[in-house]
Parts: C-alpha cells; structure tokens; sequence
C-alpha cells in the first residue's frame, strides 16, 4: 500500500448541481486509486465553455495488489 | 433566555490552510467554547482544539478527527459520547531516544496530573518516514513512506485494548525554514499540519476509532517576533498533551450498519443543526455533504490560503431554501448570536434592519 498525493484539475459543468458535486468528485478520484483526504482548493469560470474547472488536491491510497496506478502526466 | 434543546453544531476549520482563526496552535479554542457555550453541543476536530500544550476541555465539545467527521457528515457514522478512553500511544521508531522518553513522560504526567487512562504504547518496527508536501493553492500535505508499518503497529494497540490511539511520528527537522518562520511570527501555513491530517485519517479509515497526530520535533530556537496564536506549541519538549486530552474523551464511532437498535444517546447528521466554516473554505468533504442535507451553514469571514467561495461554489445562486440555510458572520462572535437565535428559534431576520413587511403568496 503507499500513499500518494496528487492535484486533479476537473470540469464542473454548468447542468451538474451543487448537490450532486461530491459524488462526481469521487468518482473520478477512484479512478486513480482511494481518495484518504480530499479539497477543492480553487474553481474557476469559464463562461465561453459554460463550465468551471475545479482544482482538488487529494491523498490516495494506492493499493498495489489491485494494479491500480496513477498517471504521472496528472501530478 | 428560557432553557433549549442543544443544537448540535458542526465547526470546521480545515488544516493546514492558514485560516486566521484557527490556522496556529489551538488559536480558535476560544472560538469553539464560545459555540459550545451557544449551541450546547459542539463537534470539531483536533486542528481546532489541539494547541500544542495548550487545551481546553469542555463537556459539550466532541473532539472528532477529520476522517471520522466525514463519515460522521455523510451520515455513515453515528457519534456515542463515552466517559473516557482507553488511549493508546503509538510512537515512530524514528523518534530518538530522548525525544522518545519525553513523548513518555507527557503521558506519564497525564495519567498522574489529568488523571487520564493511557496506555498500552507500541512503537513500530522501523520509521514511518514523513513527506512534507505543499499543493498549489499553498495548503500543506504530505505522505508517509511506510503506512503498513504504521498501520500494523495500530492494530496491535486496538488489538490490545486500546479504544482510541494517539499517535507521535518524528518530522523532518530541515523543513523549508523560511516557511516556519513565517508561520512562528503568524503569517503562514502550517506546513506540517496537512500530513497529521493524513496520518489520522489513514489510521481512522482502518480501524475506526478516533485516533490524532502530535509530531516529534526538535526545539527550535527562541524566536523574539512569536505570534501568540503559535506559543502554544512553544511551551513544552511535545505536543502530545493535547492530544491525549482531546482524545480521552472522543465519542466512539459506531457505523450505520452496525446499528442494532435505534440508541438514542448516539448523535447523527440528522441532529445538526448547523454547520460553522470559513468563507473560502468551502469545497471540503463534510461540508459539501452539509449542503447535500440543507443543514444550515454559516460561513464566517476567516481568510486563509483558499478562495473556494460562497459565490465560486454557486451557492449565492441556489433558490429556494437559500435564506433558510445559509448565513453569513463576520466573525465567530456573530456566528454564535446566529447559533443562539437558531437554538432559540428566534427568526433571524427578525434581527436584521431594514425588515421587511409579510407577503401574500397571493399578490405574487
């Protein structure tokens, strides 16, 4: 097992409520491996792509036995 | 004031983010007994209540560290107040040997002075390694390089009775010296704050009972321009007592799905009945999961590092409930008075100047 910090930058759309944002967020985070500690640390607007981007800075635990890796490009 | 209910009432302040309030060393005590004293029930975590050789403790403060708060926001966990821990002390196999002993009679004078129940202690078989990290947004974090070694030196402890575990791992005395600088005199980040974070809540997620971070430093040197939000962590040789403390008294955490029957000592999200957080700090785990509920949040001006804001997070645009959820405080003075007004069902806006005449749905 290690533990591995990285920073994910991910689109917010507009149509995706407040309500519904956590969960978004860790589903994409799984896809790196599990998250132990996560924030949102900035969002920023994008009108003419009728988006926000939402910076997370997130702990995963990486679990070695499951394969499950992180792509260095996302660091 | 007629007698009220508690109302149970969630403060955060996140680690590791330089809030003003709360950013130091047990710098927002104050401002959480002043909430334990309005709402009567308050739960936050060790970053709030943890001043290095400073604490408070306090019968309506819950000391609930960040993972377990999560879980606790999410409803995935219940909170059982107990009357005391069985604390156990997990100490790094990297701390030397004098630093060692004096993390030992911190626990030693709190079980003779406090009165407290501490032990079994358990060191791990090799160093756990610290990785000091800071993100972009300037938050601090880190990493540790042996978690299975942490961890397998945890379960021995719960294994061996221990109800809740404090846990001291040496850090890396050549952190950035200009960063501790700042923070010493009061205008940084606590830059190992954000990887006591982690620790914790790595050893919570496995074995689910409440479990805090002191580190092992050397002494630094005297610094003659000291913020006095940092003295609390230049008192003493550790930073363990508060932890001890806090810990002592932590409520048990008992999951949903071991719930056997309805207990109606056990305090749920579904009791909160609000949610204190700093204005720019609003992209956290338990808070969004407060939104998700509609628990009331007041967001208190407390600048730190972040700017995930109020408007940034769309909540200035949410209809409906708007008014009823959300409100805003200068300071934590003015979020107690709102605490007191909600606990006391006092209408809020009946407080406020200009107010405005009632409506009829009908003229609408």
């Amino acid at each position: 097992m290690n533990l591995e910090f990285i920073e994910l930058d991910l689109d917010w759309p507009f149509e995706l409520s407040l309500f519904d944002l956590k969960n978004y967020i860790l589903s994409k985070l799984l896809e790196y491996g599990e998250p132990l500690r996560w924030a949102i640390t900035s969002v920023t607007n994008h009108p003419e792509k009728n988006i926000q981007i939402i910076s997370v800075e997130v702990v995963l635990i990486i679990n070695q036995d499951k394969g499950k890796g992180i792509n260095p490009e996302l660091n | 004031m007629t007698n009220a209910e508690p109302l149970p009432t969630l403060l955060i302040i996140p680690t590791g983010i330089g809030c003003n309030v709360g950013g130091y060393a047990g710098d927002a005590i104050p401002a959480a007994r002043l909430l334990a004293s309005a709402s009567g029930c308050l739960i936050t975590h060790p970053n709030v209540m943890n001043g290095g050789s400073l604490y408070w403790p306090d019968n309506c403060i819950q000391y609930v560290e960040g993972y377990s708060l999560n879980l606790f926001a999410s409803g995935e966990v219940f909170l059982k107040p107990v009357r005391q821990q069985k604390v156990g002390l997990l100490l790094d196999a990297g701390l030397e040997s004098d630093l060692k002993k004096r993390h030992l009679q911190v626990a030693d004078g709190c079980v003779a002075s406090l009165g407290l129940d501490i032990g079994p202690v358990m060191t791990t078989e090799k160093a756990i390694q610290i990785n000091l990290k800071k993100g972009m947004s300037g938050s601090s974090w880190g990493n540790i390089e042996e978690p299975d070694v942490l961890l397998r030196a945890a379960e021995k402890l719960k294994q061996a009775g221990a109800t809740a575990i404090a846990v001291v791992t040496r850090f890396p005395d050549e952190s950035d010296e200009l960063e501790t600088k700042l923070y010493r005199q009061g205008h940084g980040v606590d830059i190992i704050a954000g990887v006591e974070a982690v620790i914790s809540h790595f050893l919570v997620k496995h074995l689910l009972i409440p479990c805090a971070h002191a580190p092992g430093l050397a002494p630094l040197p005297i610094d003659y321009d000291l913020d006095p939000r940092t003295s609390g962590e230049e008192i003493g040789y550790t930073f363990l007592q508060s932890v001890l403390v806090g810990l002592s008294r932590a409520p048990d955490l008992i999951y949903k799905s071991e719930m056997k029957a309805k207990e109606n000592t056990l305090l749920s999200n579904r009791d909160l009945g609000a949610v204190v957080v700093p204005q720019g700090a609003l992209g956290g785990e338990a808070v969004l999961s407060c939104i998700e509920r509609f628990i009331p949040l007041i967001i208190v001006s407390n600048q730190g590092v972040l700017n995930v804001s109020s408007t940034k997070m769309r909540l200035d645009s949410l209809s409906g409930n708007r008014d009823k959820n959300i409100l805003y405080a200068e300071n934590y003075i003015e979020a107690a008075g709102l605490i007191t007004a909600l606990r006391h069902a006092i209408n809020v806006k009946s407080l406020r100047r200009p107010i405005d005449c009632l409506k009829q749905l009908n003229d609408e």
